[in-house]
């Protein structure tokens, strides 16, 4: 059986030959109705129990954001001098979970990683939806986001034009550029996908929403290489795009001179931390679902424990960033940076930052032990600390600075309101309502892709074959 | 109005289907096409497929527009309504990288998008080889050739020789050509 569940059995493959990406004995048709199966069956009693708890939350959303827009930034925990609170943290927070997938989809492509490739499709949706939620976020917060049309440079009758030199404006573009060219890397890399669904659906009227959206896919050899060359080039496009986007979201802050926020690390660093955070998410969400779809054959151990070591070395990187920000900002010398970072360790919201650590580097650290790498509840949990962890660093970026600036006399701590909390559980709420409805609809395991990866597997197989009868002959 | 014939063979395997291609090309028949579930490796050289142009033309659409949005800060902010903002120079060339970059990518991405439906000729929901039912297999396990014909009396030799090279299933469409 599968070392998932039993670690200490003799493995019955060779050691020295990489596990294989696509487990058990199957055929390019088996692969077929296995990864379409996910589309086709009804939704369960599980499905639809998640799929209510997360409309509830939507309809808190969007009472909260009524309640918001009606009374004002007021009913948000938001003072003078603390102007950002949960807006920003939740923004941050959400666009870096966009960013793995991103990473898994664009930049591993490049590095032609082939593990990448039944968990790319389910990535790259909970890119858009993380999008989506943050996408919210700078809109809100606006407090008048009815003109946030001033932002773009139309000929206006206010004799002014937007301030290009600010980060909030390159936010807007950034975010906007983000979730559009995600979106068409998803879409092209899924149209082959949707002709599959197209072919074998179970009834007329769906045969015909996926010949839309499949819109005339044959599988042709000039459709594949136009496929192969265009997703190959939005790759290159996703990667470039990935580390500008966080770099101008961090921009946030480094271009400010609050102290704690003009810090040279941050750019590279929030760009490490998203990733990290994506990873998290993603493995929050992949583990229940290929038990729940029965892909576990697809999306096997091998990949599970590769996202953990990925994990694991980006907890690296988010260390060296906290090492970073902490040691030059004592090494730089500025009274108002050391004071700061001591407010953090040792202040009114150090037990956050405490807790911080906690998830995002000390709780990583256990997946070096391979047994506990392979095991899926020990990768869930530590999925959830670092989603929480990742929540906390955001937090702790944006408050504190603000609440302890240079002048003792404007200091004033920040306390969220039921509104900052309804929002913040809301836009889960809707990230899981537009992850269900994905799963539901579209093929969750990119078929095309795992079908390749599994004819390399079976050739591999008998080269191996082949050399070991010559071998003996 | 013409009738272009579709001669569609099956096939059970993509070294088979290569040795197909290569035979077809060989005995010179013209608009041949595979159909595969998945990219195959040298199925695109086999074809005689050309080079592409589309990285050129998505280099040059960013560059253009990274030129244009870099151009449309510097007007706005530092030529036509300048605003003292903290003191900072109205004009300054590494504030305005940013969105310049941003806006490369998003023409150059938009590019590779809009060129890839555009070079496909799709949405075409119709395709001639649709009306061969058996052809919903490409997308499960299966490999098609199709060659396709406006002589009737080919017809029968690209059908023959799928045959004889082993199609499992072979079919014919006809399909109306307006030009």
């Amino acid at each position: 059986m599968s070392a998932e569940r039993d670690p200490q059995a003799v493995p019955t493959f060779d050691p020295l030959e990489p596990r294989p990406l696509v487990e058990g004995h199957q055929t390019l048709g088996s692969l077929t109705t296995q990864l379409l199966h996910p589309v086709f069956q009804p939704p369960g009693r599980l499905w639809w129990t998640l799929f209510l708890l997360c409309t509830a939350g939507v309809a808190l959303l969007g009472f909260a954001v009524i309640y918001t827009l009606i009374f004002g930034i007021e009913v948000w925990g938001n003072n003078i001098p603390v102007a950002w609170g949960f807006g920003i943290t939740n923004f941050v927070w959400w666009i870096g979970f966009a960013h793995a997938g991103t990473l898994i989809s664009a930049i591993l492509v490049l590095f032609q990683q082939k593990w990448r490739a039944p968990i790319h499709r389910f990535a790259e949706a909970m890119a858009l939806a993380s999008i989506i939620q943050a996408g919210l976020f700078p809109l809100l917060h606006l407090g008048r986001p009815w003109f946030s049309y001033w932002l773009a440079p139309y000929p206006s009758t206010l004799n002014v034009w937007p301030q290009f030199k600010s980060s909030l404006t390159w936010d807007t573009v950034a975010v906007l550029t983000y979730l559009s060219v995600t979106f068409m890397f998803w879409y092209v890399g899924m149209i082959p996908d949707l002709a599959a669904a197209r072919d074998h659906a179970p009834t007329v009227r769906r045969r015909r929403v996926y010949a839309l959206l499949a819109m005339g896919w044959t599988g042709g050899t000039r459709q594949w290489h136009q496929w192969k060359i265009s997703y190959r080039m939005l790759a290159g496009i996703g990667t470039a795009l990935v580390l500008s986007v966080e770099s101008v979201v961090s921009f946030d802050f480094t271009i400010a001179l609050v102290p704690g926020w003009h810090v040279h690390i941050f750019p590279p660093y929030f760009v490490a931390s998203a990733m990290f955070s994506g990873f998290a998410l993603l493995l929050l969400m992949i583990l229940p679902t290929r038990v729940a779809y029965g892909l576990e054959h697809v999306i096997t151990p091998r990949h599970l424990a590769t996202v953990g070591k990925m994990i694991l070395l980006f907890s690296f990187f988010v260390l060296t960033g906290y090492v970073h920000e902490h040691f030059f900002g004592w090494y730089g010398g500025d009274p108002y940076e050391i004071f700061l970072l001591e407010f953090k360790r040792s202040g009114f919201y150090s037990p956050l930052w405490y807790l911080q650590i906690t998830c995002t580097v000390l709780l990583p650290q256990l997946l070096w032990i391979p047994r506990l790498r392979h095991n899926v509840f020990v990768l869930w949990g530590i999925s959830l600390a670092i989603v929480v962890g990742a929540w906390l660093e955001q937090f702790l970026h944006v408050v504190p600075s603000l609440a302890r600036d240079f002048l003792p006399s404007s200091w004033k701590l920040f306390f969220p309101t039921w509104v900052d909390w309804s929002i913040l559980v809301g836009t889960i709420s809707l990230f899981g309502f537009l992850m269900l409805l994905f799963g539901r609809f579209l093929p969750p395991v990119p078929i095309a892709e795992v079908k390749e990866s599994f004819e390399e597997l079976v050739e591999h197989k008998e080269e191996k074959k082949h050399e070991l009868q010559a071998g003996v002959a | 109005m013409r009738i272009r014939h579709w001669v569609l063979g099956q096939f059970d395997s993509a070294e088979r289907l290569l040795e197909v291609v290569r035979h077809l090309r060989q005995e010179g028949f013209g608009e041949l096409e595979a159909y595969t579930p998945m990219p195959v490796e040298g199925l695109a050289e086999e074809l005689k497929l050309g080079r592409s142009f589309l990285p050129v033309f998505t280099f040059l659409g960013g560059l253009g527009a990274a030129a244009f949005v870099y151009w449309v800060q510097w007007y706005t902010n530092a030529y036509d309504l300048p605003v003292n903002v903290g003191n900072r120079p109205p004009y300054a060339p590494l504030m305005n990288v940013p969105l310049a970059y941003e806006a490369m990518i998003l023409v150059a991405a938009a590019t590779v998008f809009f060129a890839f439906f555009l070079v496909l000729k799709l949405p075409r929901l119709y395709q001639p080889v649709f009306e061969v039912e058996a052809f919903t297999s490409v997308t499960r396990d299966r490999y098609w050739v199709s060659i396709a014909t406006h002589l009737p009396n080919e017809v029968e030799a690209a059908a023959q020789a799928l045959r004889a090279l082993g199609a499992s299933q072979v079919a014919t469409v006809p399909e109306k050509v307006h030009r």
